[in-house]
């Protein structure tokens, strides 16, 4: 009787165990007392507002973790967001960067500007050589004056 | 209109408060094992295959453990069982 009253109690005996349970406890009271009162003291067990868990509980908790299979799925395989976010968008990165427009040397109005740019460059060549000279160049010094410069006077 | 107050008074609330103590200090006193049982079984709500492995013992060692924690606490707890007359059908 002592292994089945408990399970009796909370309903999870099985139907052959529960008769068994029914019928001792009708014809013993010393029994029937007791399981009242184990009704009575879960009622006043259920009435603990708040009850935390034992130390032994976290361990156990471990020990249930641990022992639970490990289960891997398709997204299991996939790395972490992180890193699929930077993979992501180099990717897209790459992607915009192929579909921008190429400036190339071999389209014709192109090589045109460029060959007259190169011309126009050689061409003031000597000018860009001779720079220091006409920039230090200074003419007006030179030049004899015909007359002798007046002033107004004050 | 009135709205009668539910919240229970002063008084009610110190006397439950001394019951929990009571309540807390038995399972408490409880040797390691049934209080752990204990506590697996009525809070934690787990099932008796689960609570065996936990604690590493067979299913009917479980539950003779469970019935002498039971017992301890139905003795220690008696002067508040019969004071209250507490009865329900929880589990």
């Amino acid at each position: 009787m002592e292994g089945k009253l408990v399970q009796y109690l909370d309903g999870r005996a099985k139907p052959a165990e529960r008769r068994a349970v029914e019928e001792h406890l009708a014809g013993c009271s010393a029994c029937r007392n007791r399981a009242e009162d184990f009704r009575a003291l879960w009622g006043a067990l259920d009435d603990l507002p708040v009850i935390s868990p034992s130390p032994a509980f976290d361990a156990s908790l471990r020990v249930r973790i641990a022992a639970e299979p490990v289960r891997r799925s398709l997204w299991g395989w996939l790395p972490s967001p992180r890193l699929a976010f930077a993979v992501t968008a180099l990717v897209a990165m790459s992607v915009w960067m192929a579909s921008m427009p190429r400036i190339t040397i071999n389209d014709p109005a192109m090589t045109g500007v460029a060959g007259e740019a190169d011309f126009g460059l050689i061409r003031d060549l000597p000018v860009l050589e001779n720079y220091e000279v006409l920039s230090t160049f200074d003419a007006l010094s030179e030049l004899r004056l015909r007359r002798p410069l007046r002033f107004p006077e004050k | 209109m009135e709205v009668p107050d539910r919240t229970p008074s002063v008084e009610q609330q110190l006397v439950a408060r001394d019951r929990s103590k009571l309540i807390l200090r038995a399972i408490h006193a409880l040797p390691e094992k049934q209080r752990a049982a204990v506590l697996f079984h009525k809070y934690q709500e787990l099932d008796y295959d689960e609570i065996a492995r936990i604690l590493e013992c067979s299913e009917s060692a479980l539950k003779s453990l469970l019935f002498r924690a039971y017992e301890t606490l139905r003795v220690e707890l008696a002067p508040l069982l019969n004071s209250v007359g507490v009865s329900s059908d929880s589990r």
